[in-house]
């Protein structure tokens, strides 16, 4: 890991510094600005310290002053004390205390100010003689005073605050005191330590005072007194204090008189704060701006110096050069940045130009790769496609061929296949069972052999039994086969005679059926079947099915047209010869009718007697020719009804009515020939509203010729018709106890003309037309008409009548 | 039913003759039209109170007489009879032709005199 990481920036390193030449102009402008902005720094630092330093002049001046002043003021006051003192012969305590007063408010530093006189008049008792006194602070608590000097007048600036001199002073005091004796000028002393709330330091000032009328040098016996005062050097020092900028200064008071010793009197430092003391450097600067001032003070010359201690400077901080340093870096940052900026810029661009360029000279290089081996594909395809193309166009052609004759076809097929697939020989068989043996017939070969095989049944089934059985399973051959030895065992002498080298076989199928074989052969060299030879070969077979299919469809189609003409034509024929009865019917029905009508009608004019009466004889004649011709019009309306039906012409008129009344008429009707023999006659129904739909004419006819038939048959006994209701039928049943019917007979008499039997028509009449007739009408009532009988007992006919012939006759 | 006047058109001879006889015995006046055309002369100045039509006619079919008589609106309310061979199936084809009735032959005398009574 670590190490990967070192990789990375050795690398990162490597990187810029290999760039470096592209950066060293803004390195160099930074560079430049940064020693510029130093500079400027450095310059500025100077400028402000040359300020610091006159600011230090100035005010270490103005404090010098101040505080020479204080000393010289402390000085002129007690000289001032001692003109007043040369000026009154006499100054008392009172007096006294009044002027210093004064001097001791207008100079808070002085302690005391106090007069030794040498004259009595000027002294107070000496019991009540202030002293000054000498102690050591340990005496104080020890409450033993020490040495006391007494004064004769002693003012002290605070009353309150009482002051103790040091006790190791006296010895100095007194001494002084004794040179003072003989001096004229005033005197200071050295530093004096004293107690006042604390111990301070001061110095003492004594001036002399002399009678005035001393003529001579004398002194020593014209002293008057001397005046003793004592100041307080921290608090001339304060009074120099200034509002602002009270810190930062070390002041020192120096007694310089004796020039091979200086005494340093006092030392003052403002600190603002407690810092660690000074490096010697920097007390060796604050030296050297030291400022200091010598002055006479009494009888020595003093010497004040001021100098800065840190505390000064931290006061006196200016910023301007650090605010210069950073805006000149900040400066020379710019236009490197932007240099910078502008050079990666471009190196950017240049970087992205390489790898464009790269990129499109590998693009390029990669085109032509491509462009080379398309052409190489293209040329491929092109083979491919012109083979491909050829079959297409092949196949095409065999769709459209329009096959009039399916051998045309068949040839066309094969030449076109054998070129394409470009193959020796194509072949095309048909696939027939000749005599229950299964075998191919050549229906094509191109190129032909001599003599021709078309036609020739060549492969029978038992000759070549596994090759039909792989035919049957639908199976493409390959020939000669590695992985069916047999078959090419089979076809080895067929191989040989016909040069064949290789062989695919691929059967002609539609729909699963089996409709022959196309044969492809390479007679010449080995040919490999590839998968698009076999592609082409199987969509080439399944056309030729799809055409023998549609040959063999044709066909079919050609023989039902055939047909279908026939049976128009028949129909035409038939239409005609049914119009033709229908005229017939019409004719005949006309033509038999009208004279039997004038038959009928003069006859029974003749019989109503409209022609004039007529005698019992005539009647019966004519009454014999009424029969007849009756009896004649009921045998041509049969015939005709029958011709009727039998040509399908009898059209019914259905509408629903009730049945019970078509009943109840006919046996109304038939009632006089029933009581014209000796046979009862009875009916009954279900209900009396049974309705069902039928021709009510024709069912009439069909109830009559029941009935009739049933009074006919019948010599004794009796008749009745039932009817029955059914949910959707109507049963009538006509019941007699007539001379009944066999088996035999009862399949009869349904059949126009035949009556039971010959004897019948002898004995009965009739024209055994009326159950043929019944049974036709019942017929397209779509009921049916049975009937149940024993000979010699009697018959049953039942009529059974759909109620509604709606969805019958849709 | 006196002095009422029947129309008999019928070609063939024997039967129009019947049909007067009985028409003429019951005491109805008749006029006979052999054939259609002569029919529809005779309703030109005439007007029958029956007219008995025979469907089967040389020239003109009966039915088209009757369409034809009946354009006429004088003869919109006189009654025609068809006379049929045949029960015409069918009646409601002739009745729009304009057939109030028919009768098929042959007939009874008596058949006759019924279906005229019932239409005059």
């Amino acid at each position: 890991m670590g190490s990967h990481k070192l990789k990375i920036i050795i690398e990162t390193v490597q990187k810029y510094l290999s760039e470096f030449k592209n950066y060293w102009i803004a390195l160099l402008i930074f560079l430049l600005g940064i020693l510029f902005s130093i500079g400027a720094f450095r310059f500025y630092e100077n400028q402000e310290l040359k300020q610091t330093r006159i600011e230090f002049n100035r005010l270490a001046d103005i404090r010098i002053f101040l505080i020479k002043n204080e000393i010289i003021g402390i000085i002129e006051q007690i000289n001032n004390i001692k003109n007043f003192f040369n000026a009154s012969s006499h100054v008392s305590k009172d007096e006294f205390n009044t002027f210093t007063s004064h001097t001791l408010e207008l100079y808070p530093d002085l302690i005391f100010l106090g007069w030794y006189s040498f004259n009595a008049s000027e002294s107070v008792l000496k019991d009540n003689k202030p002293l000054l006194k000498f102690i050591s602070s340990k005496a104080e608590l020890n409450n033993i005073h020490y040495h006391f000097f007494s004064l004769d007048y002693l003012e002290q600036s605070h009353p309150q605050k009482i002051f103790y001199i040091e006790q190791k002073e006296y010895l100095q005091f007194e001494r002084l005191l004794e040179i003072q004796k003989h001096v004229k000028t005033a005197a200071v002393s050295d530093t004096i330590e004293f107690f006042q709330s604390g111990i301070k330091k001061g110095f003492f000032i004594f001036d002399s005072v002399f009678n005035q009328n001393s003529p001579s040098n004398l002194i020593s016996n014209n002293l008057r007194g001397i005046i003793i005062g004592l100041a307080n050097f921290e608090e001339i020092v304060q009074k120099s204090h200034l509002i602002l900028q009270p810190t930062g200064f070390n002041i020192d008071i120096f007694d310089h008189t004796d020039s091979k010793e200086i005494l340093l009197l006092h030392h003052s430092s403002t600190y603002q704060q407690t810092i660690s003391s000074e490096n010697p450097e920097e007390v060796e600067q604050f030296e050297s701006w030291s400022q200091s001032y010598s002055f006479p003070v009494g009888n020595r010359t003093w010497m004040i110096k001021i100098s800065p201690n840190r505390s000064f400077f931290q006061n006196h901080k200016r910023w301007t050069h650090w605010e210069v340093l950073i805006i000149g870096i900040l400066f020379s940052a710019l236009p490197a940045s932007y240099f910078l900026f502008l050079v990666n810029r471009n190196l950017t661009i240049e970087q992205i130009v390489a790898a464009r360029t790269n990129e499109l000279a590998d693009s390029n290089l990669r085109l032509e790769n491509e462009i080379l081996e398309r052409k190489k594909i293209e040329e491929n395809l092109t083979k491919k496609q012109r083979y491909l193309q050829a079959r297409h166009e092949a196949l095409k052609y065999f769709t459209k061929l329009t096959i009039s004759e399916i051998q045309n076809a068949v040839n066309e097929v094969i030449s076109r296949t054998a070129t394409v697939m470009q193959i020796d020989r194509a072949s095309i068989w048909f696939y027939e069972t000749k005599e229950n043996i299964p075998c191919l017939t050549c229906a094509g070969l191109y190129p032909d052999v001599k003599p021709s095989l078309i036609s020739l049944p060549v492969f029978l089934n038992s000759n070549y039994p596994l090759y039909f059985q792989s035919l049957n399973n639908h199976a493409h051959l390959i020939l000669p086969s590695v992985f069916n030895p047999e078959l090419t065992q089979e076809f080895n002498s067929y191989l040989q005679s016909f040069h064949i080298i290789s062989k695919l076989d691929i059967p002609i199928v539609f729909e699963g059926k089996l409709l022959g074989v196309l044969a492809c052969e390479a007679t010449k060299d080995d040919r490999e079947w590839l998968l698009e030879d076999i592609h082409f070969g199987q969509t080439v077979a399944d056309i030729v099915a799809i055409m023998m299919e549609q040959a063999a469809r044709r066909q079919v189609e050609r023989a039902l047209q055939e047909s279908r003409q026939r049976l128009v034509k028949a129909m035409k024929e038939a239409q005609a010869a049914n119009e033709a009865k229908t005229e017939f019917l019409t004719t005949i029905s006309h033509e038999l009718r009208t004279p039997l009508n004038a038959m009928i009608g003069f006859n029974q004019i003749l019989l109503m007697e409209m022609e004039g009466p007529i005698n019992e004889s005539q009647r019966l004649s004519l009454k014999k020719i009424e029969k007849s011709s009756f009896r004649l019009l009921g045998l041509i309306n049969d015939i005709l009804d029958l011709a009727k039906i039998e040509a399908n012409k009898m059209e019914l008129e259905i509408h629903s009515s009730n049945i019970a009344e078509v009943i109840k008429s006919c046996v109304e009707e038939i009632t006089p020939l029933v009581e014209q023999k000796d046979i009862r006659i009875s009916w009954g129904i279900d209900k009396p509203i049974i309705n069902l739909e039928m021709d009510q004419m024709r069912i009439r006819q069909v109830i009559l010729n029941l009935l009739s038939n049933a009074v006919k048959f019948t010599e004794q006994g009796e008749i009745s018709i039932q009817v029955y209701d059914h949910p959707s039928t109507v049963e009538i049943q006509v019941m007699d106890t007539g001379i009944g019917l066999t088996e035999e007979e009862i399949d009869k008499i349904f059949q126009p003309f035949t009556q039971a039997d010959n004897s019948i028509t002898r004995k009965f009449g009739g024209t055994g037309l009326g159950l043929a007739i019944s049974k036709k009408i019942i017929h397209l009532h779509k009921g049916s008409l049975e009937v149940k009988s024993k000979k010699e007992k009697g018959s049953v006919f039942i009529v059974i009548l759909p109620k509604s012939l709606l969805n019958i006759y849709d | 039913m006196k002095d009422k006047e029947i129309l008999i058109v019928e070609d063939n001879e024997d039967n129009s003759l019947l049909a007067e006889k009985i028409l003429r015995y019951f005491g109805f006046k008749t006029f006979i039209a052999p054939h259609g055309n002569a029919a529809l002369e005779y309703c030109k100045g005439h007007q029958p109170d029956l007219i008995l039509m025979d469907l089967s006619l040389p020239d003109i079919d009966g039915l088209e007489v009757t369409r034809i008589l009946r354009e006429n609106p004088q003869f919109h309310n006189v009654p025609i009879i068809a006379i049929s061979a045949h029960a015409l199936s069918s009646f409601g084809d002739n009745q729009e032709a304009g057939l109030n009735d028919f009768i098929t032959k042959p007939f009874l005398p008596n058949d006759l005199i019924n279906i005229v009574r019932k239409h005059l």
